[in-house]
């Protein structure tokens, strides 16, 4: 019985990696694209990035980008606030309210609102139906 | 009694396995989301943690009420979590943070039931109450200020400093956990005297485990109380958030605190007036405060309220976690079967802690967060008279004839 159950959980712990180690690697297309070559440095991964307030203090970080049914974006969904895992908030603001390439180091990304701004933006929610946008010049 | 050596150890490994978990749940989630992980994958990997905890603790509570040397548990489990940091540190591929995981989500089903194992083997079921608080003192300081440090560490040096810290802190703990030795002089030591009538782990002990009704009313408290209280702090930190930039994210760090420092100075308190006056009193105490914070939260909102919440919650979480080890204690007492036991509550407080994340969602998104609150209050209330009218007094009566060793 004893052997039984040290057996057991030895077998259990050996299962895990196999699972676990499965990492898909990279993305390869199917059949082989016309290539083009873009400079880095020129683009600007958004998605994870830090973006600042006109004064240059850290707001958050781009959450999302929502597109339109062209594919262009039209709003971004901004998460900030928060310490130790509690109090993150997830708001959308227009694409517009996003400066690229404005300060001196190129890849900044400058929100034209500030905190307080974002405080009157209700939650962003994913499929809530409507989504309520901050945007330059509207809410106080 | 055990020797002052094993005794001081066993406060050291309170404190530094508790400064070793500290590292893995947040710190990870900012560290992969600065490496660029997609929120969807982010939570996966935190998933795989709780889901390794989840379904290991009850095997792993089984293990440890059969092995004979409880320090095992705890040194196989505390290097294990070092591994995990250690991996964390060198790389963010895939790979390895789920295997980081799994190994952090395995290696604390095995700490807890090992460091509570070795408390009862070391002082003994009449000093186990004033220890099990103790305990908590103890990791309540090495969560406290080590998630302090981290967060310096992670903001001021880089996220991956918080992994090297945290498998530095390995080695203090298990060199604390090698103080805890036999003492030839008094027979206490790590090696259980109790376990000489225990039965192997077997499907049989775990029926009549799950057959006891004391024991399903005290799950189902459990469930309650973490229904009522996981998703109290979320809501009220993210409407901090909403409604005081400036201050919020200082606001948060703090408040997140202060429970830690409220169960440091309580838990042996608690300990002791629960072996003098009954686990009732304790328990009533714990879960009554549930709708207390709820209410303050729905009527109060704001960084004030949120304090004083705070400050109730560490009250009521070192009831909480003083009187989970206490009754599962008293209701395994002299069957081999506790450490089982604290793995099936640790299921319970996971199957609570997600109903309530859930639960809350929904009621805010229907009827806004005052409504979520008086909800989650609710849940508390409920606990509370299951406790009234259910939950019997299991405090061993005090002139025990047969204690379960000589002391």
């Amino acid at each position: 019985m004893r052997h039984t159950v040290l057996w057991l959980s030895a077998i259990a712990v050996l299962l895990m990696p196999p699972c676990l180690l499965a990492a898909p690697d990279g993305e390869n297309g199917a059949s082989a694209p016309n290539l083009e070559n873009a400079v880095q440095g020129t683009l600007t991964p958004v998605v994870g990035h830090h973006v600042q307030d006109p004064e240059g203090a850290d707001v958050g970080r781009v959450w999302d980008v929502l597109v339109d049914a062209q594919g262009i974006p039209r709003a971004a969904v901004i998460e900030y606030g928060g310490a130790l895992g509690f109090g993150k908030r997830k708001v959308a603001v227009a694409w517009s309210a996003l400066k690229f390439g404005m300060s001196h180091s190129s890849d900044d990304v400058i929100l034209a609102l500030t905190r307080t701004q974002l405080g009157s933006v209700p939650d962003f929610k994913y499929g809530a139906g409507d989504a309520t946008i901050g945007r330059v010049g509207g809410a106080k | 009694m055990a020797s002052e050596r094993s005794l001081r150890g066993l406060d050291g490994v309170n404190f530094f396995i508790a400064a070793v978990q500290t590292g893995f749940g947040a710190f990870v989630a900012v560290y992969l989301t600065e490496n660029r992980w997609t929120p969807d994958e982010v939570g996966f990997a935190l998933t795989i943690a709780t889901i390794c905890g989840l379904f290991s603790q009850v095997p792993a509570g089984a293990l440890v009420d059969h092995l004979h040397d409880k320090r095992l548990a705890i040194r196989i489990g505390t290097v294990g979590v070092g591994i995990g940091a250690v991996l964390l540190a060198l790389t963010s591929s895939q790979a390895a943070v789920y295997l980081a995981e799994a190994l952090q989500g395995l290696g604390s089903s095995l700490i807890g039931p090992g460091i509570a194992a070795t408390s009862m083997a070391l002082v003994g079921q009449q000093a186990f109450s004033e220890r099990i608080g103790r305990n908590a003192r103890f990791s309540s300081i090495g969560n406290g200020l080590t998630a302090g440090l981290m967060g310096l560490a992670g903001s001021y040096l880089a996220p991956v400093s918080v992994f090297w810290l945290t498998a530095c802190l390995t080695v203090p703990a298990l060199i604390a956990l090698s103080l805890i030795t036999y003492d030839h002089a008094t027979g206490a030591g790590p090696i259980a005297q109790n376990t000489r009538n225990e039965s192997a782990p077997s499907w049989a002990g775990l029926k009549t485990l799950l057959t006891d009704r004391r024991l399903m009313i005290f799950a189902l408290c459990i469930v309650l109380f973490f229904l009522s209280s996981a998703a109290m702090l979320p809501i009220a930190a993210t409407q901090v958030t909403q409604h005081h930039p400036k201050l919020a994210d200082a606001i948060i760090a703090v408040t997140i605190l202060l429970p830690q420092f409220v169960v440091a100075v309580i838990s042996p308190w608690i300990g002791r007036k629960s072996e003098q006056s009954g686990r009732r009193p304790m328990l009533l105490l714990g879960w009554g405060l549930l709708p207390l914070q709820g209410l303050l939260y729905a009527v109060l909102p704001g960084p004030i309220a949120l304090a004083i919440s705070q400050v109730l919650s560490g009250a009521s979480g070192a009831a909480f976690g003083v009187m989970m080890t206490l009754v599962a204690a008293d209701l395994t007492r002299g069957t081999g079967r506790f450490n089982l036991t604290l793995g099936a509550l640790g299921v319970a407080i996971s199957i609570g802690a997600s109903l309530s994340t859930s639960f809350a969602g929904i009621v805010a998104q229907m009827f806004g967060d005052e409504s979520a609150f008086i909800g989650l209050a609710l849940a508390g209330m409920c606990g509370v008279l299951l406790l009234m009218f259910c939950m019997p007094e299991t405090r061993p009566a005090l002139t025990d004839a047969a204690p379960p060793h000589p002391v």
